[in-house]
């Protein structure tokens, strides 16, 4: 027997050597609490008291699903943009989806204190709050029990940092107040989920990866300014022919309350259900709420991207980059005159490798872009002074870096010893005191 | 694991949620004792992983996964737990006296040096070792409870174990005995 399998055997002896304990402390604890732990209970039970199905559709929602899946082929090409409400077009027409300025700080960030002025990740079972300058000093804290999926990628604060939208591996979509109370945000009840979950992100990007990463491309900045809204574009196969279509989602009552109709895609092929790289995804909101950025594909293909970026005021719509390998994130600059995109060339990967991906910087207004960092990045994030940036590396191990938005002073905050690390990372918007 | 119990935890009935951690309690109690390395500590992570249970059940899409969700529940519980450990009690009590060894495993290496080794492991490497060599989770289970790819999780108790070995035979070759981290 070769001395591995024989430690594996010891090993494995020991563990068993002292037999189970009993818990029957433990339970008699538990079952006392209970009274005073009452079961959390999101949106999706009452919905379905109403006579939604667990995931909050109708009947006939999935007949309007069925609808649209059998249309046809979406396209790609912006050249228009047309704005229109789902329900209410004149409310729409008469003040863009979400100018608000960002709401001032909160005074109490309540559970978020920890995070104030620090990097955040989420790294088994807990957000950690990262003080950049003294890496040492990590602050631990953990929203309640978010679905089955412990694998949760923080998606963005509001502008006064007191609340957090959180993705999970299975794509669900939560977001957390200061208060410490989680709302699941039933996304399935839309027409179709633009933000990239982890279903789709595997479906999209497992071929590119040969090391897939848990976590994908969720948009860094899914929270409008203000909170109170989010943002959903079209997934594949939901409609096939036709604009694309950008839902601003509020949160309070969990319907769309305005679809922006992407017009003058083309429709370059047919797809099958579940099979159509062309949509937009990906949309971030810019910090003045005025304007989001997407990522778009012009032939229909996501090896071949594109930036977009409408402006909710005015409805027009621009390319601002094309020709990309792939690009994985963006987010705006704090003063919303550069894009930070995270980005690489893409397919062919060379074997055993995972994807090169660097940190570019791209002006808003003249599309002029440079490259800050190199490296395989995952995702990054902006400080709140828009002096440097955090982002997610994975040279081999993952790690943590800070540099300074100029590409200089770049050094490590988080260091592991783990293949696969957080795809996510945010930046508490308030500094600290 | 009976679907249906879970289903009527699921809405409430606190008779079902009895019976379905009735079920579970001792075991989670072992797992939790076995990477955390105190019972304290382990009781700890039993009690916020059953009450986590109790909470979170509502909002389990798919009652067949119901092991593997509390399996992870406790997981996190536990990482919850050993963070406390590392920052806050730097002087881990060891576990109860245990039973007796059998003789192989006594002839061959010192329990304690077992534990010293063991303890000098990260909780996540404790974590896929006891997953893996005390449950009996094959790898692909073990990825699902810990909601990591099926080759990180095996690379991770590959490392775990090529740690500990190299931990022990450190341990023999030094004069000076660690009895806690």
């Amino acid at each position: 027997m070769s001395a591995e399998r024989e430690f594996e055997r010891i090993s494995r002896a020991w563990l068993r050597a002292d037999g189970e304990a009993s818990a029957d402390r433990v339970l008699d604890r538990v079952l006392d609490l209970l009274d005073t732990s009452p079961q959390r209970r999101t949106v999706r039970p009452a919905l379905r008291s109403a006579g939604m199905d667990a995931y909050g559709r109708t009947p006939r929602d999935d007949l309007a699903r069925l609808a649209l899946v059998v249309a046809a082929a979406v396209a790609v090409a912006i050249v228009g943009i047309n704005l229109l409400t789902a329900s209410e077009r004149d409310e729409a027409t008469e003040s863009p989806a979400v100018a608000s300025s960002p709401s001032p700080a909160a005074t109490d960030l309540g559970v978020f204190e920890p995070a104030r002025g620090r990097i955040v990740i989420w790294d088994h079972g807990h957000l950690e709050a990262i003080d950049p300058l003294d890496p040492t000093s990590v602050r631990v804290f953990k929203p309640g029990y978010i679905g089955f999926g412990s694998n949760v990628m923080p998606a963005g604060w509001s502008a006064d940092g007191s609340k957090l939208a959180l993705t999970t591996e299975h794509g669900d979509l939560f977001v957390m107040d200061q208060t410490g109370a989680l709302d699941w945000v039933p996304i399935e009840q839309l027409p179709d989920v633009g933000l990239w979950n982890f279903d789709e992100i595997r479906t999209h990007l497992d071929c590119r990866r040969p090391r897939p990463r848990p976590f994908g491309c969720a948009s860094s900045a899914w929270l409008s300014p203000d909170g109170t809204k989010g943002l959903v574009f079209e997934s594949p196969g939901q409609r096939s022919l036709g604009p694309g279509r950008l839902y601003v989602m509020d949160l309070d009552d969990v319907r769309a309350s305005r679809v922006i109709e992407v017009e003058g895609i083309e429709p370059t092929r047919s797809v099958s259900k579940g099979g159509d790289d062309s949509q937009p995804a990906m949309p971030v909101w810019s910090p003045d709420g005025t304007r989001i950025a997407y990522i778009w594909s012009k032939e229909g293909n996501l090896d071949t991207p594109a930036v977009g970026i409408v402006d909710l005021e005015t409805g027009a719509a621009r390319e601002l980059i094309s020709g990309w390998g792939l690009i994985t994130q963006l987010a705006w600059s704090p003063d919303g005159s550069q894009l930070l995109v995270v980005a690489g060339p893409g397919p062919p990967l060379a074997p055993g490798g995972d994807l090169p991906a660097s940190l570019f910087l791209v002006d808003v207004d003249d599309a002029e872009a440079h490259e800050v960092a190199s490296g395989r990045f995952a995702a990054a994030a902006w400080s709140p002074d828009g002096s440097r940036i955090a982002a997610v590396d994975q040279p081999g191990t993952w790690e943590v870096i800070v540099i300074d938005a100029d590409g200089s002073g770049a050094r490590q905050v988080v260091a592991t010893l783990d293949e696969v690390g957080p795809a996510g990372v945010v930046w508490h918007p308030i500094p600290a005191p | 694991m009976d679907d249906d119990l879970v289903i009527r935890a699921q809405r409430g009935d606190k008779g079902a949620y009895t019976i379905l951690v009735g079920g579970l309690a001792d075991r989670f109690l072992s797992v939790a004792r076995r990477i955390l390395r105190d019972i304290d500590l382990a009781e700890d992570a039993t009690q916020q992983a059953l009450l986590a249970i109790w909470q979170d059940l509502p909002q389990l899409r798919d009652p067949a996964r119901f092991e593997a969700w509390s399996y992870r529940l406790l997981v996190n519980a536990c990482y919850t737990e050993g963070r406390k450990d590392r920052r806050w009690s730097p002087n881990l009590r060891l576990l109860p006296p245990e039973q007796p060894a059998s003789d192989d495993l006594s002839s061959v290496v010192d329990r304690d040096q077992l534990e010293r080794g063991f303890r000098r492991l990260s909780v996540d490497q404790r974590t896929v070792v006891v997953l893996h060599h005390y449950l009996d989770l094959p790898l692909d289970k073990v990825a699902e409870v810990l909601g990591i790819p099926v080759g990180t999780a095996h690379s991770r108790l590959h490392r775990a174990m090529g740690e500990w070995r190299a931990a022990l035979e450190a341990d023999a070759r030094s004069p000076i005995q660690e009895v806690a981290r």
